[in-house]
């Protein structure tokens, strides 16, 4: 029988009247999923510009008179901060996950969809204020993405005056936007789910959301702390940070601060937000490569354990980025330790991505491409991080292009390929329309293939003793003249990535206007997602009635159904028991 | 369900309804349960204030054979007021309680009242951090933001301001304490604002009883992380 819950009561849904109503001010979860998606986006073409004229002055040093050094530490910090926070953790958290998780555990919206709302509009204030630090004087701030005091505020540093105010301002506006999305993304994943649909019975997208949702939200306050602090520091004459320092033959009234004390809230932020961004990834890639190789994910409860095993350990690794800091040396080898232990649940991950596919019915659809492209720069990215947990390897490493070929494969590259994977994926849902294939695989395979000759010879140059953050490398004895040529070719190739994303978007305005129509669930995916009545789905997503789970999003290549896939709001068969697997 | 019992569940093995799935008895009639998002909530706030109190033992130089600590901390005297303000909020708290008892018997008006009083006391103590941030600063810890970013003619930002909170770093714990604490308290104030509404509308709104026993928890937490902070200022 037919049961009606509360949560079946349509009326609080509070249908838009107007325009405005509908997508400006609005409260429905997709559509402020696309708000926080399209202005990621926007910011995320800001620093990807930025990264391009870095590039330009590494590849090319003296060529461009426009880009003196103080630009180029501003190129650099904004360049990170953009990409790492503005961009990655806003379009998994506040796009995907607003996106995905009501509909994919059954829910009609955010369980306080005003406050999911209040959080975008925060969030576009944060970005505007960051974009500001562009038009005051003095520019942004230059003082690298890790923002260190004291050199980030002290004279000599660009954008000392006004850009580190506006960044410590903007950061802090993002964290309570962010808290305010967060707290809705958790509780809707604990108390929002439809009937039948177990915590064990979620995709592997949406435990990776959950739980980086719950990291994010234990994790910002550091950076809230630290940013405010600053603040304090910059405007109100404290010494949180500061220590006694003279600055440009000048004694500053600053005395008895710890800088390191600031590295250590950092990072405390700092390491979880690596993994506040790859879990995400992790879950939705586990669902691409199980749709595409239609079959069940492999270990999926490992999967889980995983994520959350990752996601608890996480918080107890950051120093490992302060090796050199001058902490105290003993802390390296714990930090040393527990940063290796977190490779034990990372490659439980990658085994089980592996053996997914393995015997598969592959599809190699685009989606799927990227999926595959992840596998490679995550592991390549993984395996560099070994090398950078150990202290005695690391000490030698640090500041120079190994750190940036490492962290850029396995915290931006990764997620972005599953950012491009997913975006192909869901776009059938999202719009109604597929995209140009041929234009989808000629854009993966510029984009991996660039990646890699941009992030691999990086590695080298690292070997090398190249140092990041540098201007230009000047007369340096100990570096060889390949090491310019490699510089060289990397500019190239990361212009050419860049350009290529223009494939990207030209494909996506042509498909939203012509591509061809999707139907309903174009890739026979099993979960809730696709099953909505209406595509792309209406305001409150199901119609009239919630939906009723019955089974794991993972029910693929079942020997004896009718199809290769068995939706999760399919009611088991007479005599149905076990999954026959 | 525990949560051990949660994550051993095996999916793959039972198609069908899970006996645990929803229909949860205590959403009282509203759809949604705000118990969870105040408790998450909380959360955020607990891992906050506990990194403040990380930092100033840091900067205390607690960790002092680990390198931390510069030898420039200094008792502060607290002042009374410090003493007078807690009392007020430990007072508030206990209004709240009596306000949360009376909604789950039902008693409207005595309600109305201790709600009214418990908020009127969190205005209290707001106020008397107010009074005792001037007491501070008439006292000669300045706020350069205020001395120095309002009244110095000129470029703000460009140069130092001539008045810090110079020397004693545990007065510029206090300062970031209590501004941080404050704004915690507008928090709570916006939703006693809302409880408030509630309770004097014409009709008693279904699930009044659950956003005032909500509000106490927020209050009784708001003390508790008060008390915190204000044992770690005495330990100066």
């Amino acid at each position: 029988m037919a049961t009606v819950t509360i949560a079946d009561d349509l009326t609080p849904l509070h249908h838009p009247k107007t325009w405005i109503g509908k997508y400006v001010w609005s409260l429905d979860h997709k559509v402020i999923a696309i708000q926080y998606s399209l202005t990621a986006i926007a910011i995320g073409l800001v620093a990807l510009v930025l990264s391009a004229l870095m590039r330009l002055q590494l590849g090319f040093p003296g060529t461009f008179d426009f880009i003196q050094p103080e630009q180029y530490l501003q190129y650099v910090t904004m360049h990170g901060m953009i990409m790492v926070v503005y961009l990655l953790t806003a379009l998994l958290l506040g796009g995907f996950g607003n996106y995905l998780i009501p509909l994919m555990v059954g829910a009609r919206d955010m369980v306080f969809p005003f406050v999911n709302m209040l959080s975008y509009w925060v969030y576009l204030l944060a970005v505007l204020v960051l974009v500001a630090s562009f038009f005051v004087p003095g520019g942004p701030t230059g003082g690298g993405w890790t923002l260190y005091p004291p050199q980030t505020i002290t004279e000599g540093t660009p954008g000392h005056q006004y850009g580190i105010v506006l960044m410590l301002v903007s950061l802090a506006l993002f964290i309570v936007g962010f808290t305010m999305g967060g707290l809705n993304y958790v509780t809707t994943v604990l108390q929002a789910r439809c009937k039948g649909m177990t915590m064990m019975r979620m995709p592997c997208s949406i435990w990776g959301i959950f739980v980086a949702s719950i990291m994010a939200l234990l994790a910002f306050p550091a950076l809230f702390v630290a940013a405010i602090m600053m603040l304090f520091d910059r405007l109100a004459g404290t010494s949180f940070f500061m220590p006694a320092i003279v600055s440009m033959g000048q004694q500053l009234g600053h005395e008895g601060g710890s800088p390191i004390l600031f590295q250590h809230l950092f990072w405390f932020f700092g390491h979880p937000e690596v993994y506040i961004v790859a879990l995400p990834a992790f879950g939705i890639v586990s669902d691409l490569i199980s749709v595409h190789a239609r079959k069940n994910i492999f270990g999926y409860r490992m999967m889980v354990w995983a994520i959350v095993i990752i996601g608890a350990l996480s918080f107890f690794v950051w120093a490992h980025h302060m090796y050199v800091s001058g902490m105290n040396p003993y802390f390296g080898y714990f930090f040393a330790t527990s940063t290796l232990v977190i490779a034990i649940p990372t490659a439980i991950k990658v085994y089980n991505w592996l053996l997914t596919l393995w015997r598969g019915d592959i599809h190699l659809r685009v989606p799927l491409l990227f999926a595959i492209g992840f596998l490679f720069t995550f592991i390549h990215g993984g395996l560099t991080g070994l090398f950078l947990g150990n202290v005695s390897v690391d000490v030698p490493l640090s500041d120079t292009f190994f750190v940036v070929g490492h962290f850029h494969m396995v915290m931006g590259v990764s997620p972005i390929l599953v950012i491009f994977g997913a975006i192909y994926h869901w776009f059938p849902l999202i719009t109604g329309r597929m995209w140009n294939v041929t234009l989808g695989k000629l854009h993966f395979w510029i984009t991996l293939l660039g990646v890699y000759s941009i992030f691999l010879p990086m590695h080298y140059l690292g070997f090398l003793g190249v140092p990041r953050r540098y201007y230009a490398l000047g007369e340096t004895a100990f570096i060889p003249a390949s090491a310019h040529g490699a510089n060289e070719s990397i500019t190239i190739a990361a212009l050419i990535v860049a350009a290529a994303q223009t494939i990207f978007f030209a494909n996506m305005i042509w498909s939203l206007f012509r591509g061809p129509r999707a139907g309903h669930n174009p890739w026979g995916a099993a979960s809730l997602e696709w099953q909505t009545p209406d595509v792309p789905p209406a305001h409150g997503n199901w119609g009239p009635r919630l939906p009723v789970v019955y089974r794991w999003a993972y029910d693929y290549s079942v020997p004896g159904a009718a199809r290769d896939f068995i939706p999760q709001n399919e009611p088991p068969a007479d005599g149905e028991r076990h999954h026959p697997t | 369900m525990s949560v051990i019992g949660t994550l051993t569940e095996k999916p793959w093995l039972t198609p069908g309804i899970d006996a645990a799935a929803i229909d949860r008895p205590d959403n009282d009639g509203r759809p949604f349960d705000p118990g969870i998002f105040l408790g998450v909530f909380l959360g955020v706030v607990t891992a906050l204030f506990l990194l403040i109190a990380s930092a100033y033992l840091m900067r205390m130089g607690v960790h002092g054979p680990l390198g931390h600590g510069a030898g420039d901390w200094g008792a502060i005297t607290e002042p009374p007021l410090l003493w007078a303000n807690t009392a007020i909020l430990v007072l508030s708290s206990l209004a709240f309680q009596g306000a949360g008892i009376a909604a789950g018997r039902g008693a409207r008006r005595a309600m109305r009242i201790t709600l009214i009083v418990g908020g009127a006391l969190g205005i209290a103590f707001l106020v008397g951090q107010v009074v005792l941030w001037r007491e501070l600063q008439a006292s000669g810890y300045f706020l350069a933001i205020h001395s120095g970013l309002c009244t110095v003619s000129g470029d703000p930002l460009a140069q130092p301001a001539d008045l810090f909170i110079s020397g004693n770093p545990a007065i510029a714990f206090l300062y970031l304490i209590m501004a941080v604490h404050g704004l915690h308290i507008v928090g709570g104030l916006v939703a006693w604002g809302r409880a408030i509404r509630r309770a004097f509308a014409g009709t008693v709104p279904a699930g009044l009883a659950r956003s005032v026993t909500l509000c106490a928890r927020y209050w009784h937490f708001l003390l508790l992380v008060w008390l915190a902070m204000f044992g770690l200022l005495l330990m100066t």
